[in-house]
């Protein structure tokens, strides 16, 4: 039908259909390849001291005891400003308490929180004093794009207790004086560079205070007056250093940066806030402290993809030597719930000399993390995976009992009862079975036809038995079920025996296996009893 | 009508003989999900008298007797050397942990039994805390299908706490315990006292779940 072949027909001019006008295609620029996130930590000197976000305590924190470098909340409403001289501050604020700046402790803060970021990118650089840079634009994709990556570091810096101020930018350096003017802005494309940066100061280029002076006498207050002059008169009046740096925040010329090499080793250091006394408070104060230790451990460990084998832990006091406690895995882990309680366990049993004021947690043995493949139906497992499965269950018993309360039994081809069992390893006693669980290998079918008439439990001595009127005595006069088995030699290590193997049952009907010495006294003994 | 009758069956005080019929079914048979209800003991007389056609899984079963060495061992031999052999057969296997055996276990003896050594665990503590520790850590790993235990003294709050376990790590667990328990209540499934005669055992089953107490008497058990 001609109607028909017109509504198939794909061509909306044809159908009958109008036209409907084409939107405008949007061109815009691709975002940057490389996007450097910089996080101004500007009361960095303040957070580190664990005490700075209490309320009630004023506090403030001044450089060679000259003036206030940082002060807190509390401190900020009773008047004390940053610069302020320490006899002002404590005019305004009589309780105000002044801690020394410790650098030693700000830099430690970054390695940790370079530890931490490491899950974000591994392309991470300091800038001293404050400023960790990090290089985000590989991340983009697997964290949902820039504003939501943006937002869970901010999250992150917050859960800590970080104040700071972030900016993003296509080159490190306008990242770095975006951030520390303050101002969080993300510029996305290269292009955008020049106008935004237009508006910051011109002291982000820290300049000496000759050219400070000539930039304020012609007039130049931001960085947009610095572009608008012709470049080499620029160079020729104020020095090359300032035009390099210029091009570089603004991707003229390659803006390089030493990046943090990733550590191989993991160590962690955390003070404790008093002293910890040796009380059950004090118990619980050390465990959270280990599990704060244990969550930067965790993190290195996913970072890496690996698993550890080894940790050492060191409790140090006041003025005596560290203690020591050292926990060898089995099974290489990741899983931190278990390692939080196999070290619980062995702080129950540990004694602690003195007060604790901090901590160590090392951990030198790392191995690559195994992969276990599972299988579709699940219920199928092979012995290796069994072993595995079994190291958890097994750590927890040893460390709570102790090395050697677990063990395993292996059988060697011996006649003496004694030495034909050995204790081993759980996972050394697999080797000597095969497939078939059969131990074809020690045991001859006449052997197992023997050693099925064996009783199945052993004294580890021998008891000697009391005699009554030539007979032995156990629990009643014994009757003989068996005849003698003669068991002798054994002068290969020193351990000879001649023994005469009786089963014999008591009046309570329990089967026992005994033997008579055939040297010596020629005592009677009981050596095993059917169970 | 339907309601009130499906209500009134809910009642526990009643008894339904199709569930004994169920249960001694449960035995033997793959439910698909490699999750069987029991274990079948290796003798057909106990089997036969038993709720549930042998050993409760992911449940404690009493084994009471006045000395040590009167066959309890050699009544869970079967039972054992069919879970250490498990693997073997490709079946769920798992590790049987002995837990404060009163004397050593004679390897070369479970082995000529057929018992697969490199399935076995012994865990040696004698403080009677560590010991119902140690069990219940076993229990409830789910990497053991059966523990054996020795324990010397627990509370009704513990072994239900034992119970418990087991059932989550699905295992057997037996508890070798002295004549003198049998006055206080269990939480336990299954409580069997071992009596020796002359050539024979006499077994006692003082609690079964699902079932009734009776005696039987099994012949010489080599």
């Amino acid at each position: 039908m001609p109607g028909s072949s017109k509504s198939l027909s794909l061509f909306p001019r044809e159908r009958g259909e109008a036209l409907k006008p084409v939107p405008p295609v949007q061109v815009t620029a691709p975002e940057a390849d490389r996007l450097w996130l910089a996080i101004d930590f500007h009361a960095l000197p303040l957070e580190v001291f664990a005490a700075a976000d209490d309320p009630c305590r004023v506090m403030a924190v001044a450089e060679r005891q000259t003036s206030v470098l940082a002060c807190n909340q509390a401190a900020w409403q009773m008047g004390v400003r940053p610069g302020l001289s320490l006899k002002t501050a404590y005019a305004l604020a009589p309780d105000l308490a002044v801690l020394e700046r410790s650098p030693y402790r700000e830099q430690r803060a970054l390695d940790e929180l370079a530890g931490w970021a490491e899950q974000f990118t591994s392309v991470i650089s300091f800038e001293s004093p404050d400023v960790l840079l990090l290089e985000v634009g590989g991340s983009r994709k697997l964290f949902g794009g820039l504003d939501a990556l943006c937002a869970r570091i901010a999250e992150g810096l917050k859960t800590q207790g970080y104040s700071v101020h972030m900016a993003v930018a296509p080159t490190s350096l306008a990242a770095l004086w975006l951030a520390r003017s303050s101002q969080s802005k993300k510029i996305r494309q290269p292009a955008h560079l020049a106008a935004v940066l237009g508006a910051l100061p011109v002291q982000c280029l820290r300049c000496s205070e000759r050219v400070q002076e000539m930039f304020v006498s012609m007039g130049i207050r931001c960085i947009a007056d610095c572009l608008r002059l012709p470049r080499d008169g620029f160079v020729r009046r104020f020095g090359h250093k300032h035009m390099e740096l210029l091009d570089r925040a603004l991707g003229r010329l390659p803006d390089l940066r030493e990046t943090r090499s990733v550590p191989q080793q993991f160590t962690a250091e955390l003070e404790l806030p008093a002293d910890v006394s040796l009380g059950i408070q004090g118990r619980e104060l050390l465990l959270a402290g280990i599990q704060r230790l244990l969550v930067q451990l965790g993190n290195f460990l996913l970072v890496r993809q690996s698993a550890a084998r080894r940790l050492d832990l060191k409790l140090f006091h006041l003025a005596q030597p560290c203690t020591q406690l050292t926990l060898e895995l089995l099974h290489p882990t990741c899983d931190r719930e278990h390692l939080h309680e196999l070290l619980n366990e062995r702080l129950e049993r540990l004694e602690l000399p003195a007060p604790v004021v901090s901590l160590s947690l090392a951990c030198a043995d790392i191995v690559a993390a195994g992969h276990h493949n599972q299988t579709l139906f699940g219920y199928q497992t092979r012995q290796q995976d069994v072993l595995v499965e079994l190291g958890p269950l097994l750590e927890r018993l040893r460390a709570r009992l102790g090395q050697c309360a677990v063990h395993a039994l292996i059988v060697h081809a011996e006649h003496r009862p004694e030495h034909a069992w050995q204790q081993v390893d759980p996972g050394k006693a697999a080797a000597l079975v095969d497939k078939q669980g059969r131990y074809g290998s020690i045991y001859t079918p006449a052997d197992l036809s023997r050693f099925r008439e064996r009783p199945l439990w052993l004294l580890t001595d021998p008891f000697r038995l009391s005699q009554q009127q030539g007979w032995p005595q156990y629990r009643g006069r014994l009757l003989i079920r068996r005849g003698p088995e003669r068991l002798e030699t054994g002068w290969w290590n020193n351990a000879d025996i001649s023994r005469d193997y009786y089963v014999v049952s008591n009046p309570e009907s329990v089967h026992l296996w005994i033997f008579r010495e055939r040297r010596d006294q020629r005592q009677w003994f009981l050596h095993g009893l059917f169970g | 009508m339907k309601g009130s009758l499906a209500s009134l069956l809910k009642n526990p005080r009643i008894w339904r003989g199709r569930e004994t019929h169920s249960y001694s079914q449960g035995y033997g048979q793959d439910s698909g999900q490699g999750r069987k209800r029991s274990i079948s003991t290796g003798f057909t007389d106990l089997d036969r008298q038993l709720a549930g056609g042998g050993w409760p899984r992911a449940a404690l079963t009493e084994v009471i007797s006045e000395h040590h060495g009167v066959g309890e061992l050699r009544l869970l031999m079967p039972a054992l050397v069919r879970l250490s052999q498990a693997q073997a057969n490709q079946e769920a296997g798992g590790w049987i942990a002995w837990i404060a055996p009163p004397y050593q276990p004679y390897a070369p003896a479970l082995v000529a039994r057929g018992l697969n050594l490199s399935r076995v665990l012994m865990v040696h503590t004698r403080e009677p805390n560590d010991v119902l520790w140690a069990t219940e850590q076993a229990l409830r790993s789910g990497t053991c299908t059966a523990v054996l235990s020795w324990i010397t003294q627990a509370d009704n709050r513990r072994l239900r706490r034992l119970q418990l376990a087991a059932e989550t790590g699905n295992a057997l667990g037996f508890l070798f315990r002295s004549p003198e328990v049998l006055t206080q209540t269990s939480p336990a499934a299954l409580r069997i006292e071992l009596k020796p005669q002359t050539d024979q055992l006499k077994i006692q089953l003082h609690k079964q779940r699902g079932g009734s107490p009776l005696t039987l008497v099994l012949p010489n058990l080599e």
